[in-house]
């Protein structure tokens, strides 16, 4: 493990594995690295595994869904190893994660400052009462106005920027080394988005904590990220910092997902550029390169052999034998 | 809240009217007369005809049901055609026994049907899950007198434990209780599998999966309730539905109850108090339901809310 990796996921495959049927890989076979303090994009359509890799992460995958190969090292445990109770005490207060559903993330029927007392009572012995102060404290941090009064509040009495951010002071209250944050802004108005990413942002620097920002949203990761993953089915088809990623996008999808970004400049006539047809499902996979059948330059040999992800240098990887094409 | 209840209690009384009035109506529309009921089938044509004119029978149907309703608001609920004696002396010996059995039951179908839901749901496709399936898909679908019947002959005439017939100790009670419970738990049992199902794959329990939170942290504290709302309101239902519909259990093991009653009533056109039962079981059944919305009020924040 590399020293300034705080999480090293190689060759991780995670499988849906029906008793009698077929086995499919969501998750193939791959590579992920987070540095310390840094965050790091993992981008992709709905359906490319992106969840399902945090998911493998926190070991919260549900049956017939399991990890089937690979490793993930955080801070040299394995996490796809260890027991599943040495897992718990990991889970929300090293590692702890968000979600995009900031209105069903909540417990209903529990006030909102309980549900985050919740985190702190699991993981720590104290008062509850110390606790409390602990959550008053937290939703300061995160912006919530009037933290006494929300403490008593039940999730469908705050409109979803404030849950969202419940949602946070709930991951960060135990001040974790690294968060997950799937699709965090997806759900919400575009101010709103603008103002979780900049607590996201700020909380970052001043925890020094290392983040991984699931997102379909290519706005999000520049405006957020150090570091992109690009995933498509199942596969990191590209990897690279965020600079280069934007300027010197290499794989055929990156382009394309960066074409889809409708812009003001330029023809505003035209039709918004869409990557036509959709991701291959788990078990449907082509034999050759996964993105062959919607890639405009695939030859017969991206559809016979999977191409391997190839370095570029300066850390920029790609999954693609035509990388020159187009650049 | 206290606004909600006031509400619904005051909206009871015009319920209650329409509901006497139905009822007055077919009784009154259907063959017979209380002279007939009261002095046989021997009696003569004027003799009845002269009963009749006695206690007003001939008068309009909406005068009748006038007078019948100033009667019940100062708690006379008249007098039964048959036995001459008051409604309320008929039905309140029998509304205990009925009660007993409805609150036994229910609470024997909650005791039983809710655990085994929930180990059914957490056990998901374990033999336990399986198990549990068929054995409560045999009992919600078998009918109650015929399970009545097979206790009987296991439990009185083989084994001789428990009498078949009658009141008097507690003896009495487990095999009628049970005729009643135990379709009624196996049905629970199945609803309570399923709504357990439904919340252990919500998105909150990820949360709670998510923060470090165990298995029985996360039955008890995060699902149970949730997975619970639905529930009492069923079990609230069948507890009034069972206040009139024991009617099969009464019959078989010869309770007294409050449903045999009213079947006799109906069968000898005893109006008074087929009427006297229904208002007081309609009132029942109103503050049943009353009870268990404020019941799932309690358990449910968003529903609170919404009613004050």
């Amino acid at each position: 493990m590399k020293e300034n990796n705080l999480l090293e996921i190689s060759g991780l495959r995670t499988v849906f594995a029906p008793k009698n049927g077929k086995e499919a890989a969501l998750v193939d076979g791959i590579d992920l690295n987070i540095p310390k303090g840094s965050t790091v994009g993992l981008v992709g359509e709905s359906g490319c595994g992106k969840s399902m890799t945090a998911s493998s992460i926190m070991r919260l995958l549900n049956p017939p869904v399991s990890i089937a190969e690979g490793q993930i090292l955080f801070q040299g445990i394995d996490l796809a190893k260890i027991p599943e109770k040495e897992m718990r005490s990991i889970r929300g207060q090293r590692i702890s994660m968000i979600f995009q559903e900031p209105m069903t993330a909540l417990n209903p029927s529990i006030t909102v400052g309980k549900q985050v007392r919740e985190a702190i009572l699991l993981h720590e012995r104290v008062s509850k009462r110390d606790a409390k102060e602990r959550v008053l404290k937290i939703f300061h941090d995160v912006g919530i106005p009037e933290p006494e009064l929300r403490y008593k509040s039940y999730p469908h009495q705050l409109p979803g920027g404030l849950r969202q951010r419940i949602c946070i002071a709930m991951a960060m209250v135990l001040e974790p080394e690294f968060l997950i944050a799937d699709e965090p802004t997806t759900a919400l108005d575009v101010t709103v988005e603008a103002q979780i990413l900049a607590l996201m942002k700020e909380l970052q620097s001043s925890h020094n904590m290392s983040i991984l920002m699931i997102t379909h949203n290519l706005g999000v990761v520049a405006d957020i990220c150090d570091e992109v993953n690009v995933m498509y089915a199942g596969q990191i088809v590209e990897h690279a910092d965020k600079k280069e990623l934007f300027h010197h996008a290499a794989h055929p999808y990156t382009k394309g997902l960066m074409k889809a970004i409708p812009r003001v400049r330029g023809d505003v006539e035209g039709d918004l550029f869409t990557i036509q047809g959709t991701v291959p499902t788990a078990g449907n996979m082509p034999a050759g390169c996964r993105f062959c059948e919607r890639c405009p330059y695939a030859t017969d040999r991206c559809r016979r052999e999977i191409p391997p992800l190839t370095d570029l240098g300066n850390g920029h990887q790609v999954r693609c034998f035509q990388r020159e094409v187009g650049t | 809240m206290l606004k909600f209840s006031l509400k619904r209690i005051l909206l009871m009384i015009p319920t209650i009217f329409i509901i006497t009035f139905l009822t007055f109506a077919i009784m009154s529309l259907s063959a017979g007369s209380p002279g007939s009921v009261a002095l046989g089938i021997n009696a003569s044509q004027a003799d009845i005809d002269a009963y009749n004119h006695e206690i007003g029978y001939d008068r309009p149907l909406l005068v009748r049901y006038v007078e019948y309703m100033k009667g019940v608001l100062h708690g006379d609920f008249g007098t039964s055609y048959k036995s001459s004696l008051a409604v309320t002396k008929v039905l309140l010996p029998e509304f205990p026994i009925t009660v007993q059995l409805a609150v036994l039951s229910v609470f024997f179908s909650a005791l039983i049907g809710i655990p085994i839901g929930v180990l059914a749901a957490v056990k998901k496709g374990t033999v336990w899950d399986t198990g549990t399936t068929v054995v409560t898909l045999i009992l919600a679908s078998v009918p109650g007198f015929w399970l009545a019947l097979l206790m009987m002959l296991l439990f009185s005439l083989k084994l001789g434990w428990l009498p078949s017939f009658g009141i008097g100790s507690w003896k009495h009670y487990v095999m009628p209780v049970a005729t009643l419970a135990l379709p009624s738990a196996a049905y629970t049992a199945r609803m309570v599998r399923i709504t357990m199902l439904e919340a252990l794959q919500s998105d909150y329990v990820r949360t709670a999966k998510a923060k470090g939170a165990g298995p029985g942290r996360i039955v008890f504290i995060h699902v149970l309730r949730n997975a619970l709302m639905p529930v009492i309101t069923t079990l609230g239902m069948s507890f009034a539905g069972l206040l009139g519909g024991a009617v099969i259990a009464e019959q078989v093991f010869g309770l007294p109850g409050i449903g045999q009653e009213i079947l006799t009533a109906i069968n000898s056109k005893d109006s008074p108090v087929v009427l006297g039962a229904t208002i007081i079981l309609s009132l029942l059944y109103m503050l049943i339901m009353l009870l268990m919305d404020l019941l799932n009020a309690m358990l449910n924040p968003q529903l609170r809310d919404s009613l004050s």
